[in-house]
């Protein structure tokens, strides 16, 4: 797989190409706590019809790290900008999960000139100053060090926890979710700091989301109400919503090919 | 519209209650455990199919349902609690599937032992099924504890624990639980809106001897790293009702309805549809 690095905000910035170039380009930003290669059994059903990419936001996977704490959606947000408007990939398509998905309607609320669409999955409207307490308390618990990669591997969890995914999926998303530190420990690649956020509240800024605009609700997962969804795709100008099954939050880890399908139907109209 | 409706049962006491999916034929009724209340199911309630009608009570002394003087907090009156609400609610089609977690699945045994035929099924999530001299003690030493009271929402939010303090949960899931568990006191401070009064009212309660009397169909439903549910309780419970079927929820912990929604959702549904 190729992969590229554009610079956004002083940070050198990982971006997987999963091939397709030359076609609209499709940017799969993963959520809190993951990275790019989460998409890797999504990413690649959309070649033949766009240029399939996916990053690693600050913080996260391959990218670095910001000296002091900037871990706001404002800054994930301004990093997109930065990385959309030097790339010759032509004004993309952002598909967004979880935080992934904030992130995507923040940068379509103030940018959705800049876009072809977009796709956020199972992200609710708000962010609240709760969640960020507690977010925050783990944040301030020290990451877990691991004698070998196969350890770390074995002790990998997604939050919230439920999952439907293979074992050979969690299994590939692990070994590329750790590292090996100067000791020889292997310890995840996140910088906890990640895990500071800000209150998020998107009503106000929805109505500015007008690009063509797909809202997947996962049928199983808790974090987004059906009313809530339906809501969302009302104060979007040209929002849709699409429902998918078998699966908890984490769908491109739980049900990759109804994912597909359900993104399919939607991007069809965006070739 | 925000989901869900929010509905009061009048009567003594006053039952506030949360409803889900109302045009549903199937109603699953939802209790709470020690000291929570029923947004505790909003997470669990929204993984479910909206082929079911959802109701979680607030039980009382807890969350917005009327406090009980002089202090009445055994299950069995909980329990009556339960079968005023099911003898009374218009909207109900055919027999309830009841649901309790913790000290919900006391109410909820002590409701089945009594009335026997009036719920279609039961789930126990995570009850004590025997009580060991550890957990006592626990218990007794939770009971001594003064009441906390914060001089602010930020704080309280900020101080809010889990009791046992166990599992990791997604913070959107436990932020929500905070903010609907905090009231106002008096005095103009905060602290948790439940009466001190009815803390641990199930403890004492003879859980066997209840399953031994339930006739109707009985799930019981463990979270894998719970020491409250314990495999010793369940032993227990398959002697005293051996058709009582049992299943683990792995890597759950105690407080399972935050950490893992979805998964209860998906055994209550599935057993839902196992009597249909």
């Amino acid at each position: 797989m190729k992969q590229h690095r554009f610079k956004a905000n002083g940070l050198l910035l990982n971006c997987v190409d999963y091939g397709g170039a030359g076609k609209p380009a499709l940017l799969f930003v993963h959520g809190g706590s993951a990275h790019a290669h989460w998409w890797d059994f999504v990413a690649p059903a959309f070649i033949d019809d766009f240029h399939a990419l996916a990053i690693d936001q600050r913080g996260h996977g391959e990218s670095e790290w910001p000296a002091d704490w900037a871990y706001g959606s404002r800054h994930y947000v301004a990093d997109l900008d930065q990385v959309i408007d030097q790339w010759n990939f032509g004004p993309p398509i952002l598909v967004g999960h979880s935080m992934g998905a904030h992130n995507v309607l923040v940068y379509a609320a103030a940018h959705a000139d800049k876009l072809r669409g977009l796709v956020a999955i199972d992200s609710p409207p708000d962010y609240s100053e709760a969640s960020v307490q507690f977010l925050r308390k783990y944040a301030e618990r020290p990451g877990r060090r691991f004698d070998s990669l196969d350890e770390a591997v074995s002790n990998f969890k997604v939050l919230p926890r439920e999952t439907l995914a293979s074992k050979e999926i969690l299994e590939h998303v692990a070994r590329k979710t750790y590292r090996q530190v100067d000791d020889g420990k292997w310890i995840h690649k996140i910088d906890r700091r990640t895990m500071i956020r800000e209150p998020l509240t998107m009503w106000e800024s929805l109505h500015r989301v007008t690009c063509p605009a797909l809202l997947i609700k996962i049928k199983k997962s808790p974090l987004l109400a059906i009313d809530q969804a339906r809501k969302m795709v009302e104060a979007m100008p040209k929002g849709e919503l699409a429902e998918i099954d078998d699966s908890y939050h984490h769908a491109m880890l739980d049900n990759p090919r109804g994912l597909i399908a359900a993104m399919k139907k939607f991007l069809d109209k965006l070739k | 519209m925000t989901e869900p409706h929010q509905h009061l049962f009048d009567g003594a006491p006053r039952l506030h209650y949360l409803e889900w999916n109302s045009d549903a034929k199937q109603t699953l009724i939802l209790l709470h455990g020690n000291s929570a209340n029923a947004w505790w199911w909003e997470a669990v309630a929204r993984a479910i199919s909206r082929d079911f009608r959802i109701v979680a009570l607030d039980q009382r002394g807890h969350g917005d349902s009327e406090w009980v003087q002089p202090p009445a907090y055994a299950p069995r009156e909980y329990a009556q609690d339960l079968a005023r609400f099911i003898e009374h609610d218009s909207q109900l089609h055919g027999r309830p599937i009841i649901v309790g977690h913790s000290m919900g699945g006391l109410s909820v045994l002590a409701y089945a032992a009594k009335h026997l035929d009036a719920a279609r099924g039961a789930i126990v999530i995570d009850s004590a099924i025997v009580s060991s001299r550890g957990r006592d003690r626990y218990l007794r030493r939770l009971k001594s504890l003064p009441v906390v009271t914060y001089p602010d929402l930020e704080t309280a939010k900020a101080r809010y624990r889990l009791m046992p303090n166990e599992g990791e949960i997604a913070p959107e899931i436990l932020g929500t639980v905070a903010e609907k568990s905090l009231a106002r006191t008096d005095e103009g401070r905060w602290t948790l809106k439940f009466d001190r009064d009815s803390f641990f009212g199930g403890d004492g309660m003879n859980v066997v001897e209840a399953l031994a009397a339930v006739t109707i169909p009985t799930l019981l439903v463990r979270a894998e790293n719970s020491r409250i549910m314990t495999v010793e309780g369940l032993e227990r419970a398959a002697i005293a009702n051996p058709r009582a079927q049992a299943v683990t929820i792995p890597g759950a912990h105690h407080h399972v309805l935050l950490e893992m929604p979805a998964a209860v959702a998906q055994v209550i549904e599935d057993f839902a549809r196992s009597l249909e």
